[in-house]
C-alpha cells in the first residue's frame, strides 16, 4: 500500500524477526503466513458500511479512531483527525514490524503554518541564549562537523489513545494509531551544545521549529515551543535527527531536523527544529506552562472531581508508560479450530527494555508467556508472538500485557486526566473460533 | 518413449487433468460453498493514487500544498460565523473531529479560543458560536454523518470556485468564495477592493493589510465591522500578490478597476515588506484613505 517501504537501516543486521523462527514460530513459515513484506494495511471489517463519523459519550471501541483514509504528500494512506493544522493516524495494519515505514508514520501538529518548502542554502539551526559561541549550522555542518549516532525509538503523542477516555476528553480523538517507531540517524544533541558552550546559570534549553500559527505574538496559537530541564538526564541522549529509517525526514514529520527524546512522549520532539536556546530563566509558553501536564504520577491519574484541583507537572517528567498491542488478529477474520494461529503485536515501555510480553486467551484470566522479536533497542517497538491453538469453537477475548526492564507491570486499571494522556491499559481483542467440520 | 511420444503423454494428462478440475468446480456448489459471485457498489469511496512529483532545483526541498478534507458543517444559524471565526487558525475538522460532548465544554472551549489563544471574537458573535456548537455538537445534539457519496467532488474546488487562486482559501473561510462577507461580522471584497484601489494610497495600505493584518472597528457601506484580520506575511510575494490580483478581478470587480489599473508585482510586495505596522497602525492608515 505504501508507495515507499522503510529501507532495512542496519545492513547486514535483519529486523525480521529472526528469534521467532529459533523459538518455533518456524510452523509460521510452513503455513506460509509469514509476512513476506515490510507492511500492510488490514481492513478491519468488511466493506459494505462505514465506521460512524464519531464516538461517544462512551469510549471508542475501535483500535484506530473513525476517521477516513486521506492522502497527504509523501504519504500512504492515514487517517485524517484534522486537516488544518495536519494530524494524521497509523492504520493498525502497520504495526505488524518493529519498524514503521516513513510513509506510514503518524503526523501530529499544533499550529497550521506548516512548511511546504525548506531552502537548505537559507535554512541554518540556530543554537543560542546563554552560550559561549552560538552557532547557525547548516544541515551540511550538522552532517560534517558532528559524529552520526543511530537509535531506534518509538514516537509517541502524548494523547494516544485519547478516545478511550471515560468521560471522553475533547483533544485529538485517537486510536491506538498516535505512536510510530523508526531508526532515527543524526546527531547528540550534547554535542552540538557543546561547540556552542552552555554557561552557567542555564536551567532549561527550549526547541522551536519552523511551523507557526495565525494567533497573536505570545499566544499558544502564534508559536510552538518545547523546553527540557537543563539537569533532565535525557538531554544526554536527545538525539537531532536528519534521517528516518535511513531516508531524509518526511516533510510532515519534521524535515530537514527533528529532536528525538528517548522515551518520553513526542510534544518534545520539535519537528522542523531550527532554534535551540539555553535559558537562563523557565520557559512561560502556553505549550509549556499550562498545555502538555499530568498529575503528578506515572500513570497521570486522577478522577473528574478532582482534576480541577490536582497538582500536575509538564508530561516529561515521566517516561512513557509501558504498553503492548495486538496486530493480528483484528477480528476480520473467523478462525478455524485446530488452527494455530499467529497471535502477533509489538509492545514498548519508555522507561527501557522489554522484558516480557504475556499473552491471555481468556480475558485477562490467566496469561502465558508469548515470545519476544528481535531486540533494538531500549526505547523500540519490539515484536511479540503467541502461537495460539484454541480448544473449542466459541468468543474469545485476547488480551496482552507487557513488562518492562524497571519492573513495570502494563496495569488494567483505565487511565483518566482531563487533557487525554498517558493512556496504558491492557488491550483486548474479540476473536471468534469457529468449527472446523 | 521418444521425446514426442512424452509430449503428446502430457497433452493427454493436461487435458484429462483439466476436465477433472471442470468436474469439481461443477460440484462445489454443493460441496461446502455457500455465496459466490455476489457484487454491490463500493459506498465507502476510493481513494486516488498520487502522481509522482519531480523535486524542485539545488538546495530546495518542496512538496504540494497540503489538501484539506474538511466535512461540511450542520445547516444551521451561525454556521457562518463558526466558519469565518474559527477558520482563521484552523478548519472545522476540530469540531467534527471531537466525540459528542456535554453542552457546556462549547461554551468552555469557545472562551479558551478566545482568553486562552487570542482569538478576536466579539461576546455577541461568541454566544452565537456557542449556541450554534451546542445546538449541533452535543451528546444530545449530534447526529450521524451519512456515508460518503461515492464520487464527492473535492472540497477545496468549493471553496476556491473554478477560477480560484489557490490561495483565496486561507480568505474564504471568513471573505466566503462569493467575496460577499458576512454582513456586520466580515467584509466583503466583492465591490470593496475595487473602493480601496481608486483611494489615493490605498493600493500601497491594501498591501500592507495582508502583510501585518489590522484590528479595530472599520465601516463598509455604511456597514460596520467590529473584529480584526490575521496577517498573512507567512505566504510569499508571489502568492500574496497573486490572491491581490484575483481580489481586485474577481465578482466584477476587474470592471470598476482605476482606470490604468496594473496587476500587483512580486517586487511592489518585496518592498513592502520592508515596512513594519501594527494592525493598530494599520486601522490608521485606513482610517485616512476616505473611505467611506
Amino acid at each position: 500500500m505504501g508507495q515507499k517501504q522503510a529501507m532495512n537501516p542496519t545492513p547486514g543486521k535483519p529486523l525480521e524477526r529472526r528469534e521467532f523462527l529459533r523459538r518455533g514460530g518456524l510452523a509460521l513459515g510452513i503455513l506460509g503466513l509469514f509476512p513476506t513484506v515490510a507492511a500492510f494495511v488490514r481492513a478491519q471489517g468488511q466493506a459494505t458500511s462505514p465506521l460512524p463519523s464519531f464516538t461517544g459519550p462512551g469510549s471508542n471501541p475501535y483500535w484506530n479512531g473513525v476517521n477516513p483514509y486521506v492522502v497527504y504528500p509523501q504519504k500512504a494512506p492515514l487517517l485524517r483527525l484534522t486537516d488544518r493544522p495536519v494530524q494524521l493516524e497509523t492504520p493498525r495494519g502497520y504495526f505488524l514490524t518493529a519498524v514503521t515505514p516513513n510513509a506510514a508514520h503518524y503526523v501530529r501538529y499544533h499550529l497550521d503554518e506548516i512548511p511546504n518548502a525548506v531552502d537548505l542554502a537559507a535554512w541554518r539551526l540556530s543554537v543560542e541564549g546563554n552560550v559561549d559561541k552560538p552557532l547557525k549550522l547548516s544541515l551540511a555542518e550538522l552532517i560534517a562537523n558532528f559524529k552520526p549516532v543511530s537509535l531506534a525509538a518509538v514516537n509517541q503523542c502524548s494523547g494516544n489513545s485519547r478516545s478511550r477516555f471515560q468521560p471522553r476528553v475533547a483533544g485529538g480523538q485517537w486510536g491506538n494509531g498516535a505512536m510510530s517507531n523508526a531508526v532515527w540517524t543524526g546527531v547528540r544533541l550534547k554535542d552540538v551544545l557543546a561547540a556552542a558552550g552552555v554557561k552557567s546559570g542555564t536551567v532549561q534549553i527550549s526547541f522551536q521549529g519552523l511551523d507557526r500559527g495565525k494567533g497573536p505574538e505570545g499566544k499558544g496559537s502564534n508559536a510552538f515551543i518545547k523546553a527540557l530541564d537543563w539537569n533532565d538526564p535525557v538531554l544526554e541522549e536527545v538525539i537531532l535527527a536528519y534521517a528516518m529509517n535511513g531516508e531524509p525526514l518526511p516533510m510532515l514529520n519534521g524535515f530537514p531536523l527533528r529532536a528525538v527524546v528517548p522515551g518520553r512522549f513526542a510534544t518534545y520532539w520539535m519537528k522542523h527544529l531550527t532554534w535551540i536556546r539555553a535559558l537562563t530563566e523557565e520557559e512561560k509558553n502556553f505549550w509549556q506552562a499550562s498545555a502538555y501536564k499530568v498529575p503528578d504520577n506515572p500513570r497521570g491519574l486522577t478522577t473528574p472531581q478532582e482534576a480541577s484541583t490536582v497538582k500536575t507537572v509538564p508530561i516529561g517528567k515521566y517516561p512513557m508508560p509501558v504498553r503492548s498491542f495486538i496486530i493480528t488478529p483484528d477480528g476480520s477474520s473467523k478462525i478455524p479450530l485446530g488452527l494455530p494461529l499467529s497471535v502477533r503485536g509489538i509492545a514498548f515501555s519508555g522507561y527501557g527494555r522489554v522484558t516480557r510480553v504475556e499473552f491471555s486467551d481468556d480475558d485477562g484470566k490467566t496469561w502465558r508467556p508469548a515470545a519476544l522479536g528481535e531486540y533494538l533497542g531500549p526505547y523500540s517497538f519490539r515484536t511479540w508472538e503467541y502461537l495460539w491453538r484454541p480448544q473449542k469453537p466459541g468468543k474469545y477475548v485476547l488480551a496482552v500485557r507487557a513488562s518492562d526492564e524497571r519492573g513495570n507491570v502494563q496495569p488494567d486499571e483505565p487511565v483518566w486526566n482531563a487533557s487525554g494522556y498517558m493512556w496504558n491499559r491492557i488491550e483486548r481483542q474479540e476473536i471468534v473460533v469457529g468449527s472446523a467440520g | 518413449m521418444s521425446k514426442r511420444h512424452a509430449k503428446y503423454l502430457w497433452t493427454i494428462l493436461l487435458g484429462l487433468g483439466l476436465m477433472a478440475l471442470a468436474q469439481e468446480t461443477q460440484q462445489a456448489s454443493n460441496n461446502g460453498l455457500s455465496k459466490a459471485g455476489e457484487y454491490a457498489p463500493g459506498t465507502l469511496g476510493m481513494i486516488a493514487q498520487p502522481a509522482p512529483s519531480s523535486p524542485p532545483e539545488g538546495s530546495l526541498y518542496a512538496v504540494g500544498a497540503w489538501p484539506l478534507y474538511t466535512p461540511a458543517l450542520e445547516d444551521g444559524p451561525g454556521k457562518e460565523l463558526v466558519s469565518g471565526y474559527c477558520n482563521t487558525c484552523h478548519s472545522t475538522t476540530y469540531i467534527t473531529m471531537q466525540p459528542a460532548m456535554p453542552a457546556a465544554y462549547w461554551e468552555t472551549n469557545v472562551n479558551r479560543m478566545i482568553n486562552t489563544f487570542g482569538a478576536t471574537i466579539p461576546p455577541d458573535d461568541a454566544k452565537q458560536i456557542i449556541a450554534y456548537l451546542q445546538s449541533h455538537y452535543t451528546i444530545e445534539t449530534r447526529k450521524q454523518a451519512a456515508p460518503p457519496a461515492p464520487q464527492a467532488a473535492p472540497q477545496t474546488q468549493a471553496v476556491t470556485g473554478s477560477t480560484g487562486s489557490p490561495v483565496y482559501q486561507s480568505c474564504a473561510g471568513c471573505h466566503q468564495a462569493s467575496g460577499a462577507g458576512i454582513p456586520g461580522v466580515f467584509p466583503p471584497l466583492a465591490g470593496h477592493v475595487p473602493d480601496i484601489l481608486k483611494a489615493p494610497g490605498g493600493r500601497e495600505w491594501i498591501v500592507q493589510l495582508l502583510l501585518n493584518g489590522m484590528a479595530g472597528e472599520i465601516q463598509v457601506n455604511g456597514q460596520k465591522y467590529n473584529g480584526a484580520m490575521p496577517d498573512f506575511s507567512q505566504l510569499n510575494d508571489q502568492d500574496i500578490a497573486a490572491v491581490l490580483n484575483h481580489i481586485s478581478t474577481q465578482w466584477g470587480n476587474d470592471k470598476l478597476l482605476p482606470q490604468g489599473h496594473q496587476p500587483f508585482s512580486t517586487d511592489e510586495i518585496k518592498t513592502a515588506r520592508g515596512q513594519k505596522l501594527t494592525p493598530q497602525q494599520v486601522l490608521e492608515a485606513r482610517n485616512k484613505l476616505g473611505l467611506k
